[in-house]
């Protein structure tokens, strides 16, 4: 399935989804996730994963991976201010993909219930990952 | 008046650590909460930290049981980012990997659920016929577990000789005509143990997310093999086994009709592969992008993302193992079940925790 051909081509505004690197791939930074998940809900697909990516200054880049009937769709949306709309009332499933992105990234899902850490134990501080080696070393 | 009684870390069946806290009134389950993390070992955060050799070897040890897959899919993402196509041989014997792998792990859930119903015959049963699966696996790659099999590029090790390999598929095909198909599917013990007991609708089992074998129990006809094939699967023929039920008694029938369908896509990956090559040159390094890929494991869809700045070590890699999406919807599970059989209902998904917490 070409993203370009279906109704998921309006999230690309005047641009394109582009083929490469084991799918379809459309970068929207600046479009929120819940516009992009409401829109595949709209299509049914499936939430497959999200891949957060640490970048410069504490920004971070979220990949979303949609499953269309078995062709891989990806969403990069860009999160600055460490807060990102959360897509649990989309995709229920969501939920703990969102948690554990908190627990290792230190990204707040913002719209959805509190939750507590899913991988965490209870007071860890949020932000695994993204610590300094000798903070993660101990 | 409702108590809660917790289950785990350590689980009355399974070998690895996860907790279940369930809230009861009298006998029945009214909800649920499941907990993670108790094997947490950081691998996506030490794969970044090592070179593109060194990752299939750590990505191998996601997993103690679907660790051929991980490295496979590893391997692929990799290829796609370093533009590589692994030569046709390799191909067919990573699908042959792959259904001995399958085997491996569905018919050792067969004896852990066997186990978990009380059915100790059974487990011994299920238990002998993994061992001749995992004798197969060592006699071609050397190993039990982790195999080492696969390498950006193809794979290490040939299949010289394929009649050992179909000497045990044809074995285990008659053992499951023969014995464990007929005792799973009409014994009353088994019956009254599994049947409408751990429900997962095909709505909720879409909402969730629910993947592999989990998923086709509950009517949600999805397999990454026929779907999105990679290897050699779109050169083979095989069915994709579903139910409509979604209960436990689903989950074992379809699990124990892909035993049948790994067998037939074992015979013919090993009548129809090619003489050549198993794999290329080395790589050490890959150009800089970013690549995805997935493959359908024993337990359901791997998917890896694989992020290169041009170095030999990764800047990103993210692995979502099939228990991670098929876990939450044990909670969907037993709802309204009988705390008696909420560990069957448990060890119904096949739960990996090693793979969940990575």
């Amino acid at each position: 399935m070409n993203p370009n051909d279906t109704a998921l081509a309006s999230l690309a505004g005047g641009g394109a989804w582009k083929q490469r690197g084991g799918g379809w791939w459309l970068a929207a930074r600046d479009l929120s996730p819940l516009v992009i998940a409401e829109a595949m809900a709209a299509q049914g697909a499936r939430l497959v994963t999200i891949t957060a990516t640490p970048g410069e200054g504490g920004a971070f880049t979220l990949a979303y991976h949609w499953d269309l009937d078995g062709t891989l769709a990806t969403t990069v949306t860009a999160v600055t201010g460490g807060s990102v709309a959360s897509i649990v009332e989309f995709f229920p499933c969501a939920d703990w993909i969102e948690r554990e992105i908190r627990d290792y990234m230190g990204i707040a899902f913002a719209g959805r219930e509190e939750a507590p850490p899913l991988v965490l134990r209870a007071g860890d501080r949020p932000g695994f990952f993204v610590r300094g080696e000798k903070e993660v070393a101990g | 008046m409702s108590y809660t009684i917790p289950i785990g870390p350590y689980h009355p069946a399974l070998e690895e650590p996860c907790k279940i806290e369930l809230v009861c009134e009298g006998e029945t389950v009214r909800d649920a909460v499941v907990h993670i993390g108790f094997s947490f070992r950081g691998i996506e955060w030490l794969a970044q930290r090592r070179n593109y050799i060194q990752n299939v070897a750590l990505v191998e040890r996601i997993c103690g049981i679907c660790s051929n897959v991980h490295t496979m899919t590893f391997c692929m993402a990799v290829e796609k980012l370093a533009g590589i196509e692994p030569p046709e041989r390799a191909q067919y014997i990573r699908v042959v990997m792959a259904e001995l792998e399958r085997l491996h792990s569905h018919i050792l859930w067969a004896g852990v659920a066997a186990e978990v119903m009380g059915f100790q015959t059974v487990f011994m049963t299920c238990f002998h016929l993994r061992e001749r699966v995992m004798d197969t696996l060592e006699a071609i790659s050397g190993n039990r577990v982790n195999y080492a099999m696969n390498c950006v590029g193809g794979v290490n090790r040939d299949i010289t000789d394929p009649r050992p390999v179909l000497a045990v598929v044809e074995e285990i095909e008659r053992q499951m005509h023969e014995t464990v198909i007929p005792l799973f599917t009409r014994d009353r013990t088994i019956l009254a143990r599994a049947r409408g007991i751990g429900v997962l609708t095909r709505e909720k089992a879409l909402s969730h997310g629910a993947v592999g074998p989990t998923a086709r129990a509950s009517g949600v006809p999805q397999d990454l093999r026929k779907a999105a094939p990679y290897a050699a699967y779109d050169r083979l023929e095989f069915a994709t086994p579903t139910a409509e039920e979604g209960d436990v008694f689903a989950r074992v029938v379809v699990r124990a009709l892909e035993i049948l369908e790994s067998c037939r896509l074992i015979r013919q990956a090993l009548e129809q592969m090619p003489a050549g090559p198993i794999r290329g040159d080395l790589i050490v390094a890959v150009p800089p992008g970013e690549a995805t890929a997935r493959s359908e494991a024993p337990r359901g869809e791997v998917f890896y993302y694989v992020a290169s700045d041009g170095s030999d070590v990764p800047a990103r890699v993210k692995v979502r193992t099939p228990t991670f999406v098929n876990l939450p919807a044990v909670r969907t599970m037993v709802l309204g079940a009988s705390l008696a059989d909420v560990p069957l209902i448990q060890a119904s998904i096949d739960p990996c925790y090693s793979c969940t917490d990575r």
